[in-house]
């Protein structure tokens, strides 16, 4: 059921493109005419640049991209590991730390951290992702001069071997904090208002009657229950993860697939945002359907395979 | 509607001068945030209260009507994204069937799309200007609405009020103004100011990146703007961040969970 879901997903998923690529092509004619039009087939009908645009994709070929002169799908693999290497570590770091966080905000009875924790997570959940990577590199680059302000290696090393991942691993902190800190908050929140919900439920009285601490009941008894719709909002918050990674890549001048987009927008370079779209659309989906696995393996209530 | 809470009022002192802004822009301000002058980089001072940017812009003006173009924005979009999730749901929940299949299984599809991908894709293929900015991020957030505005009209649709009103013949229209949707809607009024919250933050990120509109002011745009002065004009930076900041933290306080 939930596989039969995804593939419509990725079919209505994959429609947008062909209108878009339409428009993408009506819009280069205004700047390039002569020399571009015969050359990417531009003087087709609209309908036959779609369709053979949405043949090309299905077959794993993005067309080539205008700026770079080289094909879309080789300029996005270039860029690829250099985001995943912000989003994948930002994903397990802010789950474990927020769940964490949630955890002692519900079950301390000290005031300060019973509502501190929640107040913070608010606050850090207002402040835009980009003014915070500023605020970050402000304290942690230029008043205390600890960290790299922009870049992923430093350009006037060329080291190699273990120095050149020590040197990308010194450069990958403070972004990497910005994009954790961007979703710690809603989980911290969530985690804490699900944890709440199921200490009023009759089995948390049970387990505390029988004997048990408050601590050992909350993390035996109500955090299985409670982390599983914070499993899901994780997963459906991969999209706002691909919005970090985007400002993220920005500020810190990250060679990634943001970056990238930016890069490619302000050089009107279609085939490539259309590229890109469709990658980070992609990796969303797959996100998501290991989110759907994760939640099955974990809630053994669900059963894909059932109907109802 | 409960007592209002202390971390509520706390939220609407904070949005407080955000909706001054909204109301009394032009009367706080004086001209455009765009008459440039050649007192650039004045450091925060009894004339100019927030400094001035490198083409020596008030920050002043910038922030005041910036925070009311955000405040529009916001605004905007969690009407027109409440006006089809109410619409919808109270059609798929009533009617039900083929009907409510469709409309849930494109719920997901919207659900499932990046949002900010979507609105970065229509300012830089329709134009930067705040309307298609509102159009196209309101019409990508419905979904929550709709989910919860359905579950509620599938269950209200078999209360004998209900059931009454269709046995004497009224219209599905009169039954969806008269007798849903004053039911449904303090439901989904309570995560208004969150929607607002994201409306503006999402276009922040997108004006940050220079997708904004060119027009008018945005708080965005001031923060990419200061960049290039972050060692030299701290000012600069912060105050757009730290009003934009406070008004969005206002918003969640408002519909804070206890």
């Amino acid at each position: 059921m939930g596989i039969i879901l995804f593939i419509s997903f990725l079919l209505i998923q994959a429609a947008p493109g062909d209108p878009v690529a339409a428009l993408a092509g009506e819009y280069v004619t205004q700047e390039y005419r002569e020399r571009i039009i015969r050359h990417y087939g531009l003087d087709q009908s609209i309908w036959n640049q779609g369709l053979r645009y949405f043949q090309n994709v299905i077959q794993g070929d993005f067309g080539d991209s205008y700026y770079f002169k080289d094909s879309v799908s080789q300029v996005i693999i270039e860029r690829l590991p250099q985001t995943l290497l912000l989003v994948i570590p930002s994903v397990f770091f802010s789950s474990f730390l927020g769940i964490f966080l949630g955890l002692h905000a519900a079950k301390s009875n000290n005031t300060i951290i019973h509502s501190g924790i929640p107040l913070s997570a608010t606050l850090l959940n207002s402040i835009p992702t980009f003014w915070l990577a500023y605020l970050l590199i402000l304290i942690f680059s230029v008043k205390l001069n600890w960290l790299p302000i922009k870049g992923m290696v430093n350009p006037r090393l060329f080291s190699t071997g273990i120095d050149y991942y020590l040197d990308v691993a010194y450069h990958t902190i403070l972004p990497l904090c910005t994009m954790i800190f961007s979703q710690l908050a809603q989980i911290i929140l969530l985690t804490r208002v699900r944890l709440e919900e199921e200490i009023k439920k009759p089995y948390f009285r049970t387990a505390i009657s029988k004997g048990l601490s408050k601590n050992r009941a909350v993390t035996h008894h109500a955090l299985p229950n409670a982390v599983l719709p914070v499993i899901t909002v994780i997963g459906s918050r991969f999209g706002f993860l691909i919005t970090g990674a985007i400002l993220t890549e920005t500020v810190f001048a990250w060679p990634g697939l943001g970056r990238l987009m930016v890069l490619a927008i302000e050089v009107r370079d279609y085939p490539l945002v259309l590229g890109i779209i469709f990658i980070l659309s992609a990796i969303v989906m797959i996100l998501n359907l290991c989110t759907d696995i994760c939640y099955s393996v974990l809630d053994p209530r669900i059963d894909f395979n059932r109907n109802e | 509607m409960n007592k209002v809470s202390a971390t509520q009022w706390w939220g609407f002192l904070l949005i407080l001068p955000a909706l001054i802004s909204l109301f009394f822009a032009e009367t706080i301000t004086e001209g455009s945030f765009l008459n440039q002058s050649f007192e650039a980089f004045q450091q925060p001072s009894g004339l100019y209260w927030m400094g001035t940017d490198d083409l020596g812009r008030d920050l002043w003006t910038g922030v005041v009507q910036g925070l009311h173009n955000s405040l529009i924005i916001g605004l905007g979009v969690t009407i027109l994204a409440y006006s089809i999730g109410l619409t919808l749901g109270m059609i798929s929940g009533f009617f039900g069937g083929i009907l409510d299949l469709l409309l849930l299984k494109l719920s997901e599809v919207f659900v499932i799309l990046p949002r900010f991908l979507i609105v970065i894709l229509s300012a830089s293929l329709l134009g930067q200007g705040v309307l298609i900015l509102i159009l196209t991020l309101g019409f990508f957030s419905w979904t929550t609405i709709y989910r919860i505005v359905r579950s509620e009209v599938l269950s209200l649709r078999r209360r004998e009020y209900v059931l009454a009103a269709v046995a004497l013949g009224s219209s599905p229209e009169w039954i969806g103004r008269k007798h849903l949707f004053p039911a449904v809607l303090p439901l989904v009024l309570s995560i208004a100011p969150l929607s607002i919250c994201h409306a503006i933050l999402t276009e922040a990120g997108i004006s940050f990146l220079g997708l904004g509109d060119s027009e008018n002011v945005s708080i965005g745009y001031l923060i990419s703007n200061a960049n290039n002065f972050i060692f030299s004009s701290w000012w600069m930076f912060f105050f757009p961040g730290a009003s934009l900041t406070l008004t969005v933290m206002g918003f969640s306080l408002i519909s804070y969970q206890k």
